[in-house]
């Protein structure tokens, strides 16, 4: 059940209509967790188990670590274990038994491993990290462990956030449980404009530049260099607009049943160096890796060097968590690099940049290593990586000026958009006149939504 | 994120300005929207190379993928030209036609001139698509239109089953309105049309591939040919060889049950389907054609197909339309292919089902139609 699917629509109508007419918060509460099993239920059932499972565990753990404070660790290990070992055996298990194989190869070596025939149960990384900051935070004695296993469940399964993200903290969602949601306080014309935004980042930019991208990807020697060069930066716009529209629906959607949940993206691709693309790129991820990972690492309390380590192995898992492929670590350790040279480069009190310099460099290295995040192989990557930087040899494949201009025309919305901060002007307009602009905006927006739905790229994280 | 206070008066109000400036978009949009040209896919090939030899024919076969895959049009000709009868059997089957369509390919056949076309038999047709997809597919959208409303809702609910299938029925039908008036993707396939084109291609190609066959099989393809392209094909036969034994009682219950042949017993629903078809019956009877009603073997509608050929005869008869009757879903007609070994799947045979059936529809047909074949020849002559 996707976001832009009708029958997620149905679905939602018949939540939002029940939630909203429920007097007490703990019926609201049954009736949220049931559709979010239900959500989820849409797409595996089988896997439902799973989900049921990491919040049992969880919540028991939670409130060990709280209660024994000698034996703390060893329970927080437990929840590592039990997070990461479900997470490994139905993401990684395949991609690490052949990596091995491969290496005892290159040795002289032969090893034989079964192939599991495993299906990667949807959103398993996202909801994965939320129990994991759950069990942490009580450990580091941030938070107090949930009383209420009907919240705690809510909090891992809730539907808008749960395959995708954005990731949700427990130490923010949780209090979100214990009031009631008042109707009152609902921002109705923000949630439907950033439903609307997100539905046309999807649907209309993401899902019809697909076609075009996946036939680039798929055999890039028969395009042109400049072709190659449009591809990618039609790639760097499709997974802005797939994954940010994903994320913006589901904080509408959440917005209107009453919650909050964080930003996940601001305006990443006018970013004016790595540092600062980081702090606007799925911001869920980033802030947990650095919470929870980074600084688990040690951070940079240990030196330089250790710093630069720790920046680098955050980095590279931040990579492999996307996908079980050594293109997603390559793109990990591009983006380790690059934040390396940067913070080398603040530490060496460099001069800074001029704006434009330094969004030009950015913007290039971010999509320059798109590449390895959505070529399916290394021959492929290196190939397009040569043409995007003009080296390679190409085929005759042109895509054609339409593409070109279609590019320009995005990048431009996208830097209006922003910088005339156009939402708030749409979200500012009296309530008659926003009604007949959202209801003369969805017809000509359905005009240009592809036959057919294209699953979410994040979905597959 | 601005908060604005809300009261439900004021979203109901807010709701129908909504909905207001929306229906005026799509008003201007329809309006601004070309008409949709019919194209459905293999049928239209069927029409276009029937209309290219329409004296070639002279008996044309109108159906569900249960005439498609089931008459063997060369095995029909066969018994007739055997039998010194020198007619041609053309199939134009489609899977999944539906009511609308049928009438639509029904007209065009009609209307092709100075064509030598002596009978043309129909089948039942399907109550609408049963899929969201297919509801809102290329198909689909050329006859959802308000016009055909009322024919469709009588398709729909005149077909035997529970209530709650017709209520998902008229839902998914209704929703392929919504579809088609939104007019949804049109201007996507013209900004971006690689990925519709490519999909185009692909269809194309299998089309392409089966009218290459048409002079040779004569419109009919078995379905153990598409086993290559065809998954959901593929799916069902697996699902078939997996549960045979289940099917084997099915068909062996099927020759067990007393099929009610009583006027008095044929339902209501019965009695309005009948009407349904029987007009497509008179029209090819008003154009001098003979009309014919082919029932394909359907273990699983034994009564409910048997009460709709019963009330249909009746007000066939009333209405003076005389039609022939071809029924195989009465096991006492043609036993053999009440065996487990001649089926592709529980609602279609095999190769060997399908040519076994052809032959005796062959036989049938030469009865029932050589005789007055040869009488028109003589009539003629004479004159």
């Amino acid at each position: 059940m996707l976001f832009v699917e009708p029958l997620f629509l149905v679905f939602f109508a018949a939540i939002f209509i029940a939630y909203w007419s429920l007097p007490s918060l703990t019926a609201r509460k049954t009736l949220l967790l049931i559709g979010s099993y239900v959500f989820y239920g849409a797409w595996d059932w089988r896997f439902l188990g799973l989900i049921a499972f990491s919040t049992l565990v969880d919540f028991c753990i939670g409130k060990r670590i709280a209660d024994n404070t000698d034996k703390k660790k060893l329970y927080l290990i437990i929840s590592l274990v039990s997070n990461l070992g479900l997470l490994g055996i139905f993401k990684y298990f395949n991609f690490f038994a052949q990596s091995a194989v491969d290496l005892a190869h290159v040795f002289g070596a032969t090893l034989n491993y079964t192939t599991l025939n495993i299906i990667l149960p949807v959103g398993i990384s996202f909801y994965t990290f939320q129990t994991l900051s759950y069990t942490i935070d009580i450990y580091r004695g941030k938070l107090k462990p949930q009383k209420s296993l009907l919240d705690f469940s809510l909090f891992v399964a809730f539907f808008p956030q749960l395959v995708a993200g954005p990731i949700v903290r427990a130490i923010d969602f949780l209090p979100q449980l214990e009031t009631k949601r008042l109707w009152a306080n609902i921002p109705f014309k923000a949630c439907l404009l950033l439903f609307t935004i997100g539905f046309i980042k999807k649907t209309v930019i993401s899902d019809n530049l697909a076609f075009t991208i996946d036939q680039i990807f798929s055999n890039p020697d028969s395009f042109t260099t400049l072709s190659i060069i449009i591809g990618t930066l039609l790639y760097t716009v499709q997974i802005y607009c797939d994954f940010s529209g994903y994320t913006d629906m589901a904080i509408a959607v959440a917005g209107l049943l009453g919650f909050r949940l964080m930003k996940n993206f601001d305006a990443p691709y006018l970013a004016t160096s790595i540092i600062d693309f980081w702090r606007k790129w799925h911001i869920s991820l980033s802030t947990w890796l650095r919470d929870y990972l980074y600084i688990s690492l040690g951070g940079n309390r240990h030196g330089t060097i250790k710093r630069y380590r720790n920046l680098m192995l955050t980095m590279l898992l931040g990579g492999l968590w996307h996908g079980a492929a050594w293109t997603f670590v390559v793109w990990g350790i591009l983006h380790g690099l690059a934040l390396c040279i940067n913070h080398l480069w603040h530490a060496l009190r460099a001069p800074r940049l001029p704006s434009f310099i330094g969004w030009a460099i950015t913007f290039y290295l971010v999509s320059m290593a798109w590449i390895f995040f959505r070529a399916p192989d290394f021959a492929t990557a290196f190939t397009m990586a040569q043409s995007y930087m003009m080296i390679g040899t190409s085929g005759t494949q042109s895509l054609g000026a339409f593409y070109t201009i279609t590019l320009i025309g995005l990048f431009a919305t996208h830097f209006v958009w922003q910088k005339a901060n156009i939402a708030a002007r749409i979200e500012a307009l009296s309530s008659t006149k926003f009604a007949i602009i959202l209801g003369a905006t969805i017809p000509l927006i359905l005009l240009l939504h592809p036959v057919g739905y294209r699953p979410f790229i994040y979905f597959q994280f | 994120m601005q908060k604005t206070l809300f009261n439900v008066r004021a979203a109901i109000q807010y709701c129908v300005i909504f909905a207001f400036s929306a229906c005026l978009t799509i008003g201007i949009i329809n309006v601004l929207t070309p008409p949709k040209q019919i194209e459905l896919g293999v049928a239209t090939a069927k029409l276009e190379y029937l209309k290219q030899h329409a004296q070639d024919y002279n008996i044309i076969f109108l159906g569900s993928s249960r005439t498609h895959r089931m008459i063997d049009s060369k095995a029909v000709d066969t018994q007739l030209n055997d039998r010194g009868c020198p007619m041609r059997t053309f199939n134009m089957g489609f899977a999944n036609l539906t009511l609308e369509e049928s009438d639509y390919l029904l007209d065009e056949i009609i209307a092709i001139p100075n064509n030598s076309f002596d009978m043309i038999v129909i089948d039942e047709p399907l109550t609408g698509f049963q899929h969201i997809d297919k509801a809102v597919s290329e198909r689909a959208q050329i006859f959802s239109t308000w016009s055909g409303t009322k024919r469709r809702l009588e398709n729909i609910w005149s077909y035997q089953e529970s209530t709650l299938k017709k209520l998902y029925r008229t839902g998914i039908a209704f929703y392929g309105y919504g579809y088609n008036i939104l007019n949804i993707g049109t201007l996507s396939q013209r900004l971006f049309p690689d990925a519709y084109n490519n999909s185009r291609q692909q269809q194309q190609s299998n089309i392409d591939k089966e009218v290459s066959t048409f002079s040779r099989l004569g419109g009919f393809k078995i379905l153990e040919d598409d086993l290559n392209e065809n998954m959901r094909a593929q799916k069902t036969h697996e699902t078939f060889l997996a549960n045979i034994e289940a099917f084997k009682k099915t068909l062996e219950n099927a020759k067990t049950i007393k099929i009610k042949q009583d006027n008095t017993n044929t339902t209501h629903a019965a009695k309005a389907r009948a009407e349904i078809l029987n007009k497509q019956i008179e029209k090819i009877s008003q154009n001098n054609i003979v009309a014919g009603f082919y029932v394909a073997p359907l273990p699983n509608r034994l009564q409910a197909n048997n009460q709709l050929i019963n009330a249909l005869q009746n007000i066939s008869q009333s209405s003076s339309s005389n039609a022939v009757w071809i029924n195989y879903n009465t096991p006492s007609k043609f036993p053999i292919i009440w065996n487990a070994e001649y089926w592709f799947d529980p609602y279609h045979l095999n190769r060997e089902g399908a040519r076994l059936m052809s032959q005796d529809i062959g036989r049938q047909l030469y009865q029932e139609i050589c005789p007055k074949y040869a009488h028109n020849n003589a009539e003629s002559e004479h004159l």
